[in-house]
């Protein structure tokens, strides 16, 4: 894959890049520091890309790495204890669908994320998340299953 | 559920990408007309790389003094680097394709998971060339022979003596390019919770799929998970055929097994202590606490994390451990790994709370405590909720 593939690549994916750092940093400004080091990253390592077909799994490994590196490095932080929860609730534009998944916990969130958002196989989530077939299969379940209670329980309201 | 409306990128962060991106673009021409093998500048890496750069250190330390000795190069050595797992190089065993066994189907244990193929898979599908085994987890390394190269064999599950234990082996399909592995290579990972031996057999019933062809689905898996995800949204499969590939483990000389232990911490809890084995890596096992309705109450109130606890968006910590040794060690928490092979902190439960209907309470965890001295005889381990040890639920295990 040549550079500019590449570049075009992760300019149309710029929407589930989007989406899956949001799923795990919610903060915009983390978000955006996440996907700029994956850029840079994803560039500087594109010689140990060998099959294109790849390319997006492997690109949004690198991303998701790179969100976990900031969620760490925030969770260590005292002075931005209560970072993640800025622009969590209060933006608008903000679908009835990302308040349901912002409910679910993490591990179920970001399998859920993948699979019914992003559209990605199980076995390309396994790749990407490096977890067993059956564990993703286990928490798409339960993450499903949280989603459909909270969905539930605000249409009772 | 569609992405369509789900979350709208705002316009800033698409202007942010495509600036990104055009500035990699400018910068790795710049840099390829100058010096064509300058790897692209990268930012400064934060400080949870040390164990990285450590281990590069290492390497060319070994490298500049043992440059007349080529040591044996082990791919489960690179894995595990790459995960940046613990791991004990000398426990790798290199495996003699001799002593490794091959036939066609699956074991009579899983008689009912047999299906008729036209095709018979009787020739090995991938050299087996490196196990590892730690007293707990088994690792398996194969890359594929030339026969088959057009074919994925996968399966989640091993049996020795008749159980089952879990654990996934597969080509590296799809994780390889950044680790450095090429797509012909397996790996393996099994757990093996409460095996009372340390010198075993292992059968791996293997269904054979063409390697070409979507492997999300392992019928062997897909069988018995009752809570797996909708099944019509995995594409269509044609499995090939099965094959049990068997091959023996030895490892009884560096793994010490102890009995398992039951401990009265107080009238209210007493410990279990299963699965307790010592290597030069350090000691495993798993950890049940039985709390009565009282003792549950008192310690384990507000334990189970909420989603907003799990989120650890408030300082909240999760539930931990407190390790000593009777040699005066006071363990650090990059010595005590709960519930997880690796050191990845994300997605871990340290301690399963399992509450029963008449109000007590049973709190389950696997510990891994690394670095435990030769001489230690005794290691006192103490549970830590939201940062605090709790002094009645700390119990004392015996090494002698």
């Amino acid at each position: 894959m040549t550079k500019e593939e590449l570049g075009d690549l992760i300019v149309s994916s710029t929407d589930s890049l989007y989406r899956i750092s949001k799923s795990i940093l919610k903060n915009e400004a983390d978000c955006e520091d996440a996907v700029s080091e994956a850029i840079v990253k994803s560039f500087a390592k594109i010689d140990t890309l060998q099959h294109t077909s790849y390319a997006k799994t492997w690109l949004v490994r690198i991303l998701i790495n790179e969100c976990y590196r900031i969620y760490r490095q925030k969770l260590f932080a005292p002075s931005n204890e209560f970072a993640f929860k800025e622009n969590l609730f209060d933006e608008a534009d903000y679908s009835e669908l990302y308040h349901a998944m912002m409910q679910l916990d993490d591990k179920y969130r970001i399998p859920v994320e993948l699979y019914y958002i992003e559209g990605y196989k199980i076995h390309e989530i396994t790749d990407i998340l490096n977890r067993s077939e059956g564990t993703i299969k286990s928490q798409l379940s339960r993450g499903r299953q949280q989603l459909r209670k909270y969905l539930e329980s605000e249409a009772a309201e | 559920m569609n992405n369509k409306d789900y979350l709208k990128t705002p316009e800033h962060f698409k202007l942010l990408v495509k600036s990104k991106v055009n500035e990699q673009l400018n910068t790795s021409k710049i840099t390829d007309e100058k010096t064509p093998a300058t790897i692209p500048p990268r930012k400064k890496k934060s400080g949870f790389h040390f164990g990285k750069t450590a281990a590069a250190a290492a390497a060319i330390a070994i490298i500049a003094t043992t440059s007349v000795f080529a040591a044996k190069h082990f791919r489960l050595g690179d894995y595990f680097d790459n995960n940046a797992a613990t791991y004990n190089e000398s426990y790798i065993e290199t495996i003699d394709n001799r002593d490794v066994s091959v036939k066609d189907g699956f074991p009579e244990q899983m008689k009912q998971f047999k299906q008729n193929s036209a095709k018979v898979f009787d020739e090995p599908l991938f050299t087996l060339t490196e196990t590892y085994y730690d007293g707990n987890y088994l690792y398996i390394y194969a890359k594929a022979t030339e026969n088959g190269q057009e074919y994925d064999a996968i399966t989640s599950r091993i049996l020795i003596n008749g159980t089952q234990y879990i654990g996934d082996f597969g080509r590296l399909l799809g994780q390889t390019e950044i680790e450095g592995f090429s797509q012909d290579e397996y790996v393996g990972t099994f757990e093996l919770d409460g095996l009372e031996t340390d010198n075993f057999t292992v059968e791996m019933p293997l269904s054979i799929y063409l390697a070409s062809e979507e492997t999300s689905v392992t019928e062997t898996s897909a069988l018995t998970e009752n809570d797996s995800a909708d099944s019509n949204t995995a594409p269509a499969l044609s499995r090939q055929g099965q094959q049990t590939v068997s091959f023996n483990i030895t490892a009884s000389d560096r793994v010490l097994s102890y009995a398992d232990q039951q401990i009265t911490v107080n009238s209210d809890i007493t410990v279990d202590v299963s699965d307790l084995k010592r290597t030069e890596l350090g000691v495993r096992l798993n950890l049940t606490w039985h709390l009565d309705a009282s003792a549950a109450e008192k310690y384990l109130y507000d334990f189970e994390y909420t989603d907003e606890e799990n989120d650890n968006l408030s300082g909240y910590s999760k539930p931990d451990y407190q390790v000593t040794d009777d040699k005066g060690t006071n363990y650090g928490n990059d010595q005590i790994h709960i519930n997880q092979i690796q050191s990845t902190p994300d997605d871990i439960d340290p301690v399963l709370v399992i509450r029963k209907a008449d109000g007590s309470a049973d709190c389950i965890s696997k510990i891994f405590i690394s670095d435990v001295p030769k001489n230690a005889q005794q290691l006192t381990l103490q549970l830590k909720h939201n940062g605090q040890t709790i002094d009645e639920m700390s119990v004392e295990i015996s090494l002698e």
